[in-house]
């Protein structure tokens, strides 16, 4: 707060910097701080170990490269592999700097090949840098591509490979130093080589634009020994929420389920699709900024067609939810099927996604379950969250659900990194029916649905599609979900060197086993992904240059042809 | 994997669990030291003035290896934190175990006297003691020797407030501050000393309340180990200028603390006009004495809900004060603190001239750094006012300069505007609208943080006189970090040291211009603390108050 007085105007002047090194005692106990975080935090240890190969509890190499490393930056590089080794969507490590160098190009990988899906041409005039959206990249600094997707796949690591690859593709031309330590290093401008969609190869001096501040650590002396919070997910429309009680905390904290990548997808949560719809389009929703969805109708052979885009699930707003059914009640009444979108979805709140699966589900269904590892912290915040229910005089179902979980927390938490069994999280069973009206009548959609999805339908939007798959109701159109099955957090780790990391603390657990070729069977989403039932890749340079009309006329098609075969 | 099991009985854990391994506690411990060598700012004013080094861990490091138990663990982490004797810094543990004897002392004449009963569970018929005894054993422990052992847990920059919260904790025993919390008995025996000094003897039941921590769930440590802040919301770039300004202590439950109504009752008379509806923030009223009005307004803390309602509010009492009162006493007693901007536009209605605020030496980190250079950059994007860019940009430069250095603080810097220089309110006409008569400010061992702030930049402005006693000394802001992974505990750090205009001399601290430990010292010391005050609802204190008012008016008209 300020009282606009005439205020003294002091000249800000630069400091002259001189760098300090963390020490390598220092480096040691920051990286057992890390390691020993995700020791007691964890949930999907064993999974990892299991399916990936991976165990996270052996450290003796990586303490052995962490006292070689030989400045700050490469420590830091340390943290962010070992990290990136759980190949999990919701853990990555980040450096406390806000360094970002970019080229102004977005790239992405459509065809397999890293394609310019985007261009500053303030920064890049068409004039001087002649090439277009859907030219391919085929080196930086003579880096052939492929190399730099393989290097720079630890600074992008995803549930799977084909989400690692296309995030480490934005990182080609888009460098925060809080994902990638030695983003600074970049100089003044990168040489660039580009294949023309001729076949021709044309090379640039592309200049990089810096913003903010390259990390340095200050430097401290160690103590001596005898001897020695989720950016906002949605830029369009962010409606207020309701207050929460506090016996609600804990339960919402265990709720989280989403992912923040920064200065990666295009269009990653945002409400409008990222293809054109067909001609002929009535928008119902996405004009407004009150909009949460992006909603309308179209005509296809014969059939009127309802189509929602769902951006993110990070609201807990009831005006969103209430949004949402409005949408739903209009295309019962108006439309003869109904198309979802939830690509490029990052998440949320998994019971947003669980009340969307009751109002497109008519019957019965079973909600994803959610393996918690249970930890002291946790088992105190449920045991408030209990007596808190209690003394307010919250609802019965509410009362049993958390004497439920905070039962299941305690037997957990008397075990070696106990983890709870399968817990419903957003109601009292793991049985769930469609939403209902006041008069108890069914508000839920009731005709032949179709979700789309891709591998970045993230986190929330894994289960989502799991819980529609595993009830039989409708059809996954797209590409394999990202595998990111957990709920989630983030910790501030290291005291010397201040990072963060990203922190998953529940299994989400599915009806059965799933069986894939690449994983054991097991009732996990975390790695495995949501399989489509219609396997339809967007990533494809005609989709690129015809902002998606193959793609939508594929799942036009399909929908069309749910509709006249009774959704099958 | 695992199936769902059956609800299982509401039962606390067992106690025969795995504990901590030796390695895990040494993880921690320097864990935790590490945050404090680190980020803790105050370092070197405490190893001058209290011989506390906190790098100096070896023998921590030995206690913590040979901890028993878990709960011994905690100990070490509690003491450790604790031998910083700074208002702002605690260790707590995972634990919302509270055990309660029900009624609550507090020190007066020295001596540990009742001063709250909860009738409900003591009834009179069964426990017929009164406000105003004295406590004098628990359990056969005298209370002297209790406040001892309660010292660490009760840490607050002075002996005196120290003593005050440890007199708290005798029957209040919050497991996340004492470890041992659990401890406790079903019953205790308490000997009470009456009015009349013939004592008395009590059986009263401990209320205990919360999961109590027994051990610590076992987990594998990664193999390697040998024996031995939520990122800001970078768009909320605000949200920096609120953490740094956070001068606050954690309200404890001493009577009165950040309460709205002043300790003591009023002189007859008073006419009460804030401090009776919900939304008023203050207390105020004016009564006569001596021929002259006296206005008089209670800050209950620097937290209010909306500091523009507050600062209104505020303005309309200054308004009515100067236009109706011949005087102005401030009450900042029991004032746990709050935000330095709130503290600031305060003074600044209550200053008729110019003034230096207290500042801020911070020490800086990569944290810091980062969070300080994006909010910059989203300030610039989302159209910020040019003097709150200026005062980003301000910090930033200081803050990396220091990062630089071993160790490093900033110099003395505001915090919440482009100078240390402030100017009193005018209206629009440019006519001067603070209050400019004269002013008395009512200080305690308890005015804390941004109550020692209040008291600090009034006295460097010589604009009136300090009334009671010295404050906590708690001289800086505050940050909370979680402190050792497999203890999950939690420790708050002192980020900054709040630097008044000039040294302070003082017969118990090098001269500095800090307020940490130092605390504010009265021009006219009187003791609150006192039986008599406890047994007429302060009324020789308000008779002290009132007369010195009035001298300190007439002397100003002469």
């Amino acid at each position: 707060m300020r009282i606009k007085n005439a205020g003294l105007i002091l000249l800000a002047s630069l400091a002259p910097v001189c760098f300090g090194q963390l020490t390598p005692e220092q480096k040691v106990e920051d990286f057992k701080v890390l390691t020993a975080l995700y020791s007691k935090q964890y949930a999907p240890y064993e999974w990892k170990k299991q399916a990936l190969g991976f165990d996270m509890l052996r450290t003796g190499p990586w303490l052995d490269r962490v006292r070689q490393s030989k400045d700050d930056l490469d420590f830091y590089e340390i943290c962010v592999e070992y990290v990136a080794s759980l190949q999990d969507t919701h853990d990555s490590f980040s450096l406390p700097s806000d360094f970002f160098a970019t080229l102004n190009l977005g790239l992405d990988i459509y065809d397999g090949k890293v394609l310019i899906e985007g261009i500053n041409r303030v920064r890049l005039p068409l004039a001087r840098f002649p090439f277009v959206v859907g030219d391919e990249v085929v080196s930086v600094d003579g880096v052939p591509v492929e190399r730099l997707l393989e290097d720079f796949a630890k600074y992008a690591r995803q549930g799977n490979l084909r989400s690692t690859r296309r995030i480490a593709a934005a990182r080609i031309a888009g460098r925060p130093q809080s994902r990638i330590p030695h983003a600074p290093d970049v100089g003044e401008s990168a040489t660039v080589v580009i294949r023309r969609m001729s076949g021709v190869e044309e090379t640039y001096t592309l200049p990089w634009t810096k913003t903010g501040t390259p990390l340095t650590v200050g430097p401290v002396p160690s103590p001596k020994q005898t001897a020695a919070v989720r950016p906002a997910l949605n830029e369009d429309y962010e409606p207020a929420e309701e207050p929460t009680p506090d016996y609600e905390k804990a339960w919402r904290d265990v709720q989280h389920a989403g992912v923040s990548e920064p200065h990666a997808l295009v269009g990653y949560g945002a409400r409008n699709p990222i293809y054109a719809l067909p001609a002929g389009f009535t928008v119902r929703l996405g004009t407004s900024a009150a909009d949460f969805f992006f909603s309308g109708t179209y005509q296809s052979g014969g059939q009127r067609v309802g189509y929602i885009r769902i951006p993110n699930y990070g609201s807990l707003s009831p005006v969103v939810l209430a949004q949402f059914e409005r949408e739903i009640a209009f295309f019962e009444a108006n439309t003869d099927g109904l198309v979802v979108d939830q690509m490029r979805n990052p998440g949320g709140f998994l019971c947003f996604g669980e009340n969307v699966v009751a109002r497109l589900t008519p019957g019965e269904f079973r909600p994803v379950g959610y393996q918690l590892r249970a930890t002291r912290a946790r088992l105190v915040g449920f045991h408030n969250a209990l007596q808190n229910a209690r003394a307010a005089g919250a609802d019965q179902w509410i009362i049993d659900l958390y004497e439920s979980l905070y039962n299941q927390m305690n037997q957990a938490y008397s075990e070696n990194r106990g983890l709870t069994g399968s817990l419903p999280l957003c109601g009292p069973s793991m049985t769930r029916q469609a939403a209902t009206d006041a008069a108890g009548r069914s508000i839920a959609y009731t005709k032949p649905l179709l979700m789309i999805i891709d591998e970045f339908s993230t986190s929330t939007g894994d289960s989502v599609p799991a819980m529609l798959q595993d009830a039989g109701r409708g059809i996954l159109f797209g590409w394999r979900t990202n595998g990111a099955g957990g709920t989630n957090t983030s910790f501030a780790t290291g005291a010397y060197s201040e990072g963060f990391t990203g922190m998953t603390l529940g299994l989400m657990t599915r009806k059965g086993p799933i069986a894939t070729p690449e994983y054991p069977a097991e009732p996990f989403i975390e790695n495995i992904g949501v399989r489509p039932d219609i396997q339809v890749d967007y990533m494809t340079r005609d989709n690129l240059l015809q902002q998606g009309r193959p793609f939508v006329a594929a799942f036009t098609e399909a929908i069309v042809n749910a509709i006249r075969t009774g959704g099958k | 994997m695992k199936m769902i099991r059956a609800c299982l009985p509401f039962i606390l854990a067992a106690s025969a669990v795995a504990q901590l391994t030796e390695d895990q506690r040494v993880s921690d411990f320097l864990h935790l030291a590490g945050l404090y060598a680190k980020q803790y700012a105050p370092y070197e004013w405490k190893r001058e003035t209290q011989g506390f080094d906190l790098l100096n861990v070896g023998p921590w490091v030995d206690r913590a290896k040979k901890a028993k138990t878990d709960l011994d663990f905690y100990e070490v982490m509690v003491e450790y934190v604790a031998s910083l004797n700074d208002a702002h810094d605690g260790y707590q543990l995972p634990s919302n175990f509270v055990a309660r004897l029900n009624f609550v002392v507090d020190l007066y004449d020295g001596k540990a006297l009742v001063d709250f009963i909860n009738r409900t569970r003591l009834p009179a018929t069964e426990f017929p003691f009164r406000i105003g005894y004295e406590l004098v054993s628990i359990d056969g422990v005298p209370v002297e020797d209790l406040l001892k052992q309660l010292n660490k847990y009760s840490i607050a920059a002075n002996p005196r407030s120290t003593r005050r919260f440890a007199a708290n904790y005798l029957t209040v025993r919050p497991q996340a501050l004492m470890p041992h919390a659990t401890d406790v008995g079903d019953i205790a025996r308490v000997v009470m000393r009456r009015l009349d000094g013939v004592s008395e003897t009590y059986t009263i039941p401990w209320t205990k309340t919360g999961l109590p921590l027994v051990n610590i769930d076992r987990v594998p440590t990664p193999s390697g180990f040998k024996a031995r802040r939520a990122a800001a919301d970078a768009g909320d770039w605000r949200s920096l200028l609120r953490d740094l300004q956070h001068c606050e202590v954690d309200r404890r439950a001493i009577n009165g603390f950040g309460a709205r109504a002043p300790i003591f009752d009023m002189p007859a008379g008073f006419e009460q006009r804030l401090g009776r509806a919900g939304t008023d923030f203050f207390f105020s009223g004016t009564f006569r004495a001596g021929g002259l009005r006296i206005g008089f307004l209670r800050i209950p803390s620097y937290a209010p809900p909306s500091a523009n309602a507050a600062f209104n509010q505020l303005a309309g009492e200054v308004a009515f004060f100067q236009a109706n009162t011949d005087g102005l006493i401030i009450d900042d007693m029991r004032n746990p603190g709050g935000s330095v901007g709130v503290v600031n536009v305060f003074l600044q209605l209550l200053m008729p001239t110019k003034f230096r605020t207290v500042g801020f030496e911070i020490r800086a980190t990569s944290d810091w750094v980062v969070e300080i250079s994006s909010a910059v950059e989203s300030a610039r994007a989302q159209g910020a006012e040019q003097w709150e860019i200026a005062l980003l940009e301000q910090i930033k430069t200081q803050l990396v300069e220091a990062n630089a250095s071993n160790r490093g603080r900033t110099g003395p810097i505001p915090l919440d505007d482009l100078s240390l220089d402030r100017d009193p309110v005018r209206d629009p006409q440019g006519r001067l609208f603070s209050y400019s008569k004269p002013l008395m400010v009512l200080i305690d061992e308890l005015s804390a943080s941004g109550g020692d702030l209040f008291p600090a930049t009034i006295q460097d402005a010589k604009r009136g006189i300090l009334f009671g006693y010295r404050t906590m000394g708690a001289g800086g802001n505050v940050v909370g970090a979680l402190a050792g992974p497999y203890s999950e505990g939690f420790t708050t750090i002192t980020q900054s040291l709040m630097s008044r205009q000039d040294n302070v001399v003082t017969s118990d601290f090098p001269a500095a211009p800090y307020v940490e430990n130092i605390g504010v010292r009265p021009d006219i010391e009187a003791d609150y603390m006192t039986r008599d005050n406890l047994l007429q609802n302060g009324r020789p204190f308000v008779d002290s108050f009132v007369a010195a008012m009035i001298d300190h008016i007439r002397r100003s008209q002469q």
